[in-house]
C-alpha cells in the first residue's frame, strides 16, 4: 500500500466540497431511516438494515469517491493526474491496492455515521412521538458492513480502473445483470416449492453467478454455523483477488499519457 | 592500476543515462506510425533537447521514455534498466505540457504529496526542500493559494517545483517555458543551469530554440516520427555559416548553385544581403570559401553563425518543400 496516495485520497474524499455536498445526501438519508426506524415493523427494520448495511449503499458510495480519482486521468479538473503519478516510484498493482484500502475504509466510515446518525435521529423523533426506536446494530449488521465495503469496493475499483466511457456502460450492465439475477434466484427459489428439480438447479447456478457479481459474504452463516465456512470465505477472498487483479491489468494495460490524444 | 585509470574505467563502465534502440510506436492498429525507428544515445549529465516540427514524435518519444505509452517495437534502457524500473521511477522528474494538477491541493500540499510519492518525504531535509523548491520557482508567495486559482504559467512553475522536489538524476521537461512571462523562462533557464551543474540528465522538449541553445548540450532533430540529427550544440554552431555579399551585390541564383554544389554544401537561406550555408564539417569552411571566389562570387564577410538551430528548421522545411516539388514533378512526368 501507498502511503502518499491513501493520506491525500482520504484527504481529497474530506475535502470541504465533498462533505458539503455528502453532508445534504446524508441527513436527508437519516432522517429517512430515522422516522422508519420509529415504525414498529419487522419490515421496516429489514428494509433499513439492508440499506444502511447492504451491498447498495457500498456500491454508492465506493464509486462516487473512487471513480472520478482512478477512471479518469488528466481530462478531470478534479481527478488525479495519472501521468504524473505513475511517473513516480509506485506500480500499478499497489495503487489499485491503495486505492481498494481507502474506499473500503471510507465506505465503512460513512456506513458507521450513517447508521450513528440515524439511530440519534430515531430515537429524537422517538422522545418526540413517545415510542420505541428499533435497534438495528448487532453482530451480523456489523459483519455484513464490513464484508460489504471491502467486497463491494474491490469490484468498483475493478470498474472503474476502466476508461470512463466504458466504466459508465459496465457499470450499465452491472446493475442489469444483478438485477436479473435477483430475480431468477428470487423466482426460481419461489417455484421450487413446486418443480423441485429444475428449480433447485437454476437457483443454484443463479446463485454462483450471483455471488461473483456481488462480492459478499452471508454473515448469518459466518457467525451461526458449526465450524467456518471455508467456501464462502474463499469465493469471497478470490472475488476480491481477480476483482484487484484484473484492475491491476488494465491499469498497466492503459496509456496514462497525453501524446496523440 | 592507479586511481586515476581505475576511475576512468569506472565511468567507461557506466551505462548511458538513455538508450533508445529501433523504437517503434504506432496508433490505430499501426495505421499511424509516430515512432518509426527510432534511436537516441543520451550521455549521463547531459542537457539534451529534443526539436522538431509539431507532430513529429517529440512529446510520443518522451511518453515512451517515461514507460507511460507501450512501445511496438524496439527497447529503451534508462541508466541500464528498463524505464518502468521501479529504481528508474524513483530517480526520474517529469514535467508535463499539460499541468493540469490536482486543483483542491496548494502548491504545499502538491509538493508535499509529490515528495512522499518520490520517497523523499522521511528525509532530514524534506520541509526545507519544498521551501527551496517553492523559491526556486518563485511561488513561496502563493504557497497557500489553491491550484486551481493558478495561472498557465504558474502551473507550470509548480511543474517545475515538482520536478525538483524529487531530487531527480533524469528530468524530462516536456515544453517547460510553455505560457511562461519573460521572467518565468529566465526561472526554468536558471532552473536547467542548476541541473547541468549538479550533473543531472535532462531531456527537454521545446520549441524554443534560442533558450535550448543557451543551456543544451547536445540535440536530437526529429521529424515525422525519424531521428534526422543527433549531435551537440557547438556543433551545429560551426556547421552553419553566413556570407555577406559585398556591396550588396546579389549574386546570380545559378551561379551560387553551382559553386555550393561544387564543395557540396546545402544552400539554407539566401537573401538580398547574405546567404546562409550549412556545412557537414567545420573543415569545409576553406572549401566554400574558394568556391566562392573561384565563382566570382563577391563576398563582404563570411562567419559563423551562431543561430544555428533554427535554420536547420528551416533546412528542414526548404528540404520539404523541395521533396514535394520533386513529387509534383514526378507525377507531371
Amino acid at each position: 500500500m501507498n502511503k502518499a496516495i491513501f493520506l491525500f485520497t482520504m484527504k481529497r474524499y474530506l475535502h470541504w466540497v465533498n462533505l458539503l455536498v455528502g453532508g445534504v445526501a446524508l441527513t436527508i438519508s437519516v432522517l429517512l431511516w430515522g422516522l422508519a426506524l420509529c415504525v414498529d415493523s419487522a419490515v421496516t427494520k429489514e428494509l433499513v438494515r439492508s440499506c444502511l448495511f447492504g451491498p447498495m449503499v457500498a456500491i454508492v458510495v465506493s464509486y462516487t469517491v473512487i471513480s472520478p480519482q482512478v477512471a479518469n486521468s488528466q481530462r478531470r479538473k478534479d481527478g488525479e493526474y495519472l501521468s504524473l503519478i505513475f511517473s513516480r516510484p509506485i506500480s500499478r498493482w499497489s495503487y489499485v491496492v491503495t486505492k481498494w484500502l481507502t474506499g473500503s475504509v471510507f465506505v465503512l466510515a460513512i456506513m458507521a455515521l450513517q447508521t450513528t446518525l440515524s439511530l440519534a435521529a430515531a430515537y429524537i423523533l422517538s422522545v418526540m412521538w413517545r415510542g420505541h426506536p428499533q435497534n438495528i446494530v448487532d453482530g451480523y449488521a456489523i459483519t455484513d458492513a464490513i464484508l460489504n465495503a471491502f467486497g463491494v469496493t474491490a469490484l468498483v475499483v475493478f470498474i472503474a480502473s476502466m476508461p470512463q466511457r466504458i466504466a459508465v456502460f459496465v457499470f450499465i450492465l452491472y446493475a442489469y445483470a444483478v438485477l436479473f439475477l435477483t430475480l431468477l434466484v428470487g423466482t426460481a427459489s419461489f417455484v421450487s416449492l413446486s418443480l423441485d428439480h429444475v428449480s433447485k438447479t437454476v437457483t443454484a447456478f443463479g446463485q454462483m453467478l450471483y455471488s461473483i457479481f456481488i462480492v459478499g459474504m452471508d454473515s448469518y452463516h459466518v457467525i451461526n454455523a458449526s465450524d467456518f465456512p471455508v467456501a464462502s470465505a474463499v469465493i469471497y477472498l478470490s472475488n476480491i483477488a481477480l476483482y484487484l487483479t484484473l484492475a491491476t491489468l488494465i491499469m498497466s494495460y492503459r496509456e496514462f499519457f497525453y501524446a496523440n490524444d | 592500476m592507479s586511481n586515476d585509470s581505475a576511475s576512468a574505467s569506472h565511468e567507461q563502465q557506466l551505462p548511458p543515462a538513455v538508450i533508445v534502440e529501433g523504437l517503434v510506436k504506432s496508433y490505430y492498429f499501426g495505421r499511424i506510425k509516430a515512432l518509426d525507428g527510432v534511436d537516441l544515445r543520451v550521455e549521463d549529465g547531459d542537457v539534451f533537447a529534443l526539436i522538431g516540427p509539431n507532430g513529429a514524435g517529440k512529446t510520443t518519444l518522451m511518453g515512451c521514455m517515461l514507460a507511460l505509452l507501450r512501445t511496438n517495437r524496439g527497447r529503451i534502457r534508462i541508466f541500464g534498466k528498463a524505464p518502468d524500473h521501479i529504481d528508474v521511477r524513483k530517480v526520474t522528474g517529469f514535467l508535463p505540457e499539460r499541468p493540469s494538477f490536482e486543483s483542491w491541493m496548494n502548491a504545499t500540499q502538491f509538493l508535499k504529496f509529490h515528495q512522499m510519492l518520490a520517497g523523499r518525504s522521511n528525509d532530514a531535509t524534506a520541509e526545507a526542500d519544498i521551501k527551496h523548491a517553492l523559491e526556486s520557482v518563485e511561488l513561496e508567495n502563493v504557497s497557500k493559494r489553491q491550484i486551481s486559482k493558478y495561472s498557465r504559467g504558474m502551473l507550470q512553475r509548480l511543474g517545475l517545483a515538482q520536478v525538483i522536489i524529487g531530487k531527480p538524476r533524469i528530468c524530462f521537461l516536456d515544453e517547460p517555458t510553455s505560457g511562461m512571462d519573460p521572467p518565468g523562462m529566465d526561472m526554468v533557464r536558471n532552473v536547467l543551469t542548476q541541473f547541468r551543474k549538479q550533473k543531472v540528465t535532462v531531456i527537454v522538449n521545446s520549441h524554443h530554440l534560442d533558450e535550448i541553445e543557451r543551456v543544451c548540450t547536445r540535440f536530437a532533430f526529429i521529424r515525422k516520427g525519424k531521428m534526422e540529427t543527433q549531435e551537440s550544440i557547438s556543433n551545429i554552431h560551426s556547421k552553419m555559416m553566413i556570407a555577406r555579399w559585398a556591396n550588396g551585390l546579389t549574386p546570380d541564383a545559378d551561379v551560387l548553385k553551382t559553386a555550393m554544389e561544387e564543395c557540396g554544401v546545402t544552400l539554407a537561406d539566401v537573401t538580398d544581403e547574405h546567404c546562409k550555408i550549412v556545412l557537414n564539417g567545420r573543415q569545409n569552411a576553406s572549401n566554400v570559401i574558394q568556391s566562392l571566389v573561384r565563382n566570382n562570387i563577391s563576398i563582404e564577410e563570411i562567419f559563423f553563425d551562431r543561430r544555428g538551430l533554427s535554420d536547420l528548421f528551416k533546412v528542414a522545411k526548404t528540404n520539404d518543400a523541395r521533396r514535394v516539388e520533386d513529387t509534383m514533378d514526378d507525377e507531371k512526368r
